[in-house]
């Protein structure tokens, strides 16, 4: 038995969107059909459904042996995992976006912190940054911030709030993560579910 | 005030360092101890001492920089540049301090080029493992001269492609390495890796060789699953051969680890974390 880390949500969209294409019915249907549940056994995989910033976290500990989670996730998060395969789906990309257009953003509100001050230290721009759980975009909108740094995927919520997409940064897509432990223990099922996932 | 409160743990832990002295003391080796307290040189920093600094708790007093003991291989490896060791063989205890937390270790070290002292000294200590804490039930082993032979050691210096090692991220290796038939190999499950590296590269069949002998040892200590990681990189540059990491039932993170190294000679250091 091999235990999977899933991201809920968009990601698990996407996920279930390239099994569907990629001929996997048996892991789309038990995924599917999962309601509220946050643990789906089907064929030998036991996958469970977490939050996108603790799937990480469920493989490093060994409570998974792996999973699949954003670039976004694991560029913000030092997690000791291998990061495994780039998975073919699940794209978006890191911008900073504003209401107006300055030629300096001097502060940024952001869910990624490690991150954003990586890219401001890069462009080698002093810069104050506020850590924000969610609605990120709420901070430009009422001046609490000048800009945001946040994943852009249509660019539909930035524009609902009056924003625009200023600096386009890092593309982000799902990731194959795996337990450092794990990868040697069970590199047999590893390599079979990495095998059917058909990434070439 | 502590000391009334009677704490079987913490007995437990001061019994388990003197089995640990005494086992190997028994055994022909040199109880050593070193400061807690590491001295620095400002101008003296290897690129070693720099790249661990972040993790360790260090402040400066009168211009010189002091940190805790880190790891005592680490710390033996230090002591050596500057002063000579007499024992052949040594064995030690005490705590160690890793970012902002306390664990200690149980060690000991061959200061001898003969892999024969050198697998000895690894095969008590997982003795004394079995017979005192835990059995270790897996072993990855690697050999870290293997990637500059394989790539080279440029790319092995190259930082991206460091990152993509040690993550073992085919999708990343591909990107920045091509073709090469390393790639090919890190598809393969682990236990059969090393044979197809012994075909595709016959100018490492020596390493592969020391690798096999020392996967032997482990075996014949009782280690049940033996696993190659030939993508390995050593942490500090002074590790210049086998690394083993040994991991109990359930673990995920190691019970034990240590490998060949050299500082003034070739030597063999393996620490149990406990």
């Amino acid at each position: 038995m091999i235990t999977i880390a899933l991201s809920k949500g968009r990601q698990l969209k996407d996920f279930l969107a390239y099994l569907d294409e990629n001929g996997h019915p048996r892991w789309h249907g038990a995924l599917k059909a999962a309601q509220r549940e946050l643990l789906v056994e089907t064929n030998g995989i036991r996958f469970l459904l977490v939050k996108g910033d603790d799937v990480p976290i469920y493989v490093e500990e060994g409570i998974a042996d792996l999973g699949i989670t954003g670039s976004d996730i694991l560029a913000e998060y030092d997690a000791d995992v291998n990061e495994l395969l780039e998975l073919p789906f699940g794209y978006c990309h890191f911008a900073i976006a504003s209401k107006e257009e300055l030629p300096e953003y001097g502060t940024i509100a952001t869910k990624y912190v490690n991150y954003s001050r990586s890219v401001f230290e890069r462009s080698e721009k002093p810069v104050k940054i506020i850590k924000l759980n969610g609605s990120v975009e709420l901070a430009a909108v009422i001046g609490m911030a000048d800009a945001i740094v946040d994943i852009v995927q249509s660019g539909e919520t930035l524009r609902m709030n009056g924003l625009k997409e200023r600096i386009r940064l890092d593309e982000i897509s799902a990731r194959l993560i795996a337990n450092k432990h794990a990868f040697f223990t069970k590199s047999a099922e590893i390599r079979s579910f990495m095998n059917e996932l058909k990434v070439n | 005030m502590t000391s009334f409160i009677y704490n079987p743990a913490l007995i437990r832990q001061k019994q388990l360092e003197v089995e640990f002295l005494s086992f190997f003391h028994g055994h022909g080796f040199d109880i050593i101890d070193l400061p807690v307290v590491e001295t620095f040189d400002w101008q003296a920093m290897t690129e070693d001492d720099l790249k661990l600094m972040p993790q360790r708790e260090s402040w400066v007093q009168n211009g010189t920089v002091h940190a805790l003991r880190h790891d005592w291989t680490n710390a033996i490896v230090r002591y050596l540049h500057k002063y000579k060791i007499d024992a052949e063989r040594a064995v030690y205890s005490g705590p160690v301090f890793h970012s902002g937390s306390e664990t200690r270790q149980l060690g000991m070290e061959v200061f001898s080029e003969s892999t024969d002292r050198q697998q000895e000294g690894l095969s008590l200590m997982i003795g004394f493992m079995n017979e005192r804490i835990e059995m270790p039930k897996t072993a990855v082993i690697s050999h870290y001269a293997l990637l500059p032979m394989i790539l080279g050691e440029e790319k092995v210096a190259d930082p991206a492609i460091r990152r993509a090692l040690s993550q073992r991220s085919t999708s990343a290796l591909r990107q920045l390495l091509g073709d090469h038939p390393l790639l090919d190999l890190i598809g393969d499950q682990p236990e059969s890796q090393v044979h197809k590296l012994r075909s595709a590269f016959p100018e490492i069949r020596e390493v592969l060789g020391e690798l096999t002998g020392w996967e032997e040892t482990l075996r014949e200590a009782g280690i049940e699953a033996v696993y190659p990681d030939i993508t390995a990189l050593p942490s500090q540059s002074y590790y210049d051969g086998v690394f083993i990491r040994l991991y109990g039932s359930g673990r995920t993170t190691p019970v034990a680890s240590g490998g060949q190294y050299t500082a003034r000679s070739k030597a063999f250091g393996m620490g149990i974390f406990y």
